[in-house]
């Protein structure tokens, strides 16, 4: 028994010091996956914020994107988001926070390739969105690139991917 | 007051029987096959979704279904098949569900709501509802099919359809509908 006992005690003492390594020293992979995990928790908002907090938030989520940003979310969920630079990205937030009473985005399935000059990197994703304006969720893959600018991952780019394309479908 | 400690013996073997049997190390090894058989069949075999949305109407409505992860494993997927597709190139925590109408290679149209695969109409019996989709030809590549959902009376712009590499498939959809709600979406 106590051959057992110490046999689990070494396997959870490895699996416990190699989670904590992946913590404590993530991969580029994982620094943006845990980047855009945050991204999505910084654009969510809920009904009970304060005007500081309202203020705040277009700041918040513009720190993730790079002066040079370009959206291009097309008609997705029946509004259109196209950005050129963080401050017209910031703008664009403003307005949308101000016609929402909540909104919780999740980026689900997230699959990061990284440049082998590791100083770029492309990101894959479902992305969910449900907010006070619609009953149902939306739902969009979405392609991300970001740079590491001053030793932070910056998203440069933002464009939504059809899932199922059509050549006659209406163009986003 | 006092304790009869031959009780307490007893009550406590009973309640260890109960809960351990008669061999706790039979037990135990009952549980960690019946935990890791569910966590396999969960994780690479029988995936419950939750459905959301009017684009499989009246076929499947809102509620739980299954998706059989290893359906395409003997052979391709087939005409008529509902499915699974990923949203993003890989996991599967949200997936459309539609239906497959087009196969690899063929050339898919719409005239009159009606889907033509070679210039040849389509017989779709689950079709219930009246469609005006207008499709001109659009071939599909080597590992391309073509999927819509089973409610065309939805304007075509506003219905997610179209084409998607086979590697989207995660699998076939069995048919286990109006459970109550668990991520599935069919816009």
């Amino acid at each position: 028994m106590a051959k057992f006992t110490r046999f689990f005690v070494v396997i959870g003492l490895i699996a416990a010091a190699i989670v904590a390594w992946r913590v404590l020293f993530p991969n580029p992979e994982r620094q943006v996956h845990n980047r855009l995990v945050a991204l999505a928790k910084a654009a969510s908002f809920s009904g009970g914020d304060g005007n500081f907090a309202k203020l705040a938030y277009g700041n918040r989520v513009a720190d993730f994107f790079a002066p040079d940003i370009e959206v291009d979310l097309g008609a997705a969920a029946g509004q259109t988001l196209r950005a050129s630079g963080r401050d017209d990205l910031l703008e664009k937030l403003m307005v949308g926070r101000a016609a929402l009473d909540w909104l919780k985005v999740e980026f689900l399935d997230i699959s990061v390739t990284v440049a082998p000059d590791r100083q770029s990197a492309i990101a894959d994703l479902a992305g969910k969105a449900t907010s006070s304006k619609e009953k149902d969720f939306f739902v969009q893959e979405m392609k991300f690139t970001l740079k590491k600018i001053g030793g932070r991952w910056l998203i440069v780019r933002v464009e939504l991917v059809k899932t199922l394309s059509s050549a006659s479908a209406a163009p986003f | 007051m006092t304790a009869d400690p031959a009780n307490a013996n007893t009550y406590e073997s009973l309640w260890r029987r109960l809960v351990l049997g008669r061999n706790p190390k039979r037990t135990f090894i009952r549980i960690a096959v019946l935990v890791v058989t569910v966590t396999v069949l969960r994780a690479f075999v029988f995936l419950p979704i939750e459905t959301n949305g009017p684009s499989m109407e009246p076929t499947y409505r809102d509620g739980i279904n299954i998706v059989n992860q290893l359906a395409y494993v003997f052979h391709p997927p087939r005409r008529g098949d509902v499915v699974g597709i990923r949203v993003a190139e890989t996991g599967h925590s949200i997936m459309y569900m539609k239906r497959i109408i087009g196969l690899p290679g063929e050339t898919i149209s719409f005239h009159h709501g009606k889907a033509f695969i070679n210039g040849e109409p389509l017989d779709e019996p689950y079709l219930k509802y009246h469609s005006d989709w207008e499709m001109p030809p659009e071939t599909l590549g080597p590992d391309e099919y073509y999927f819509t959902g089973d409610n065309r009376s939805m304007p075509r712009p506003l219905h997610t359809q179209g084409r998607a590499h086979r590697s989207r498939i995660v699998g076939k959809v069995i048919l286990w509908r109006n459970l109550p709600a668990f991520s599935l979406l069919s816009d």
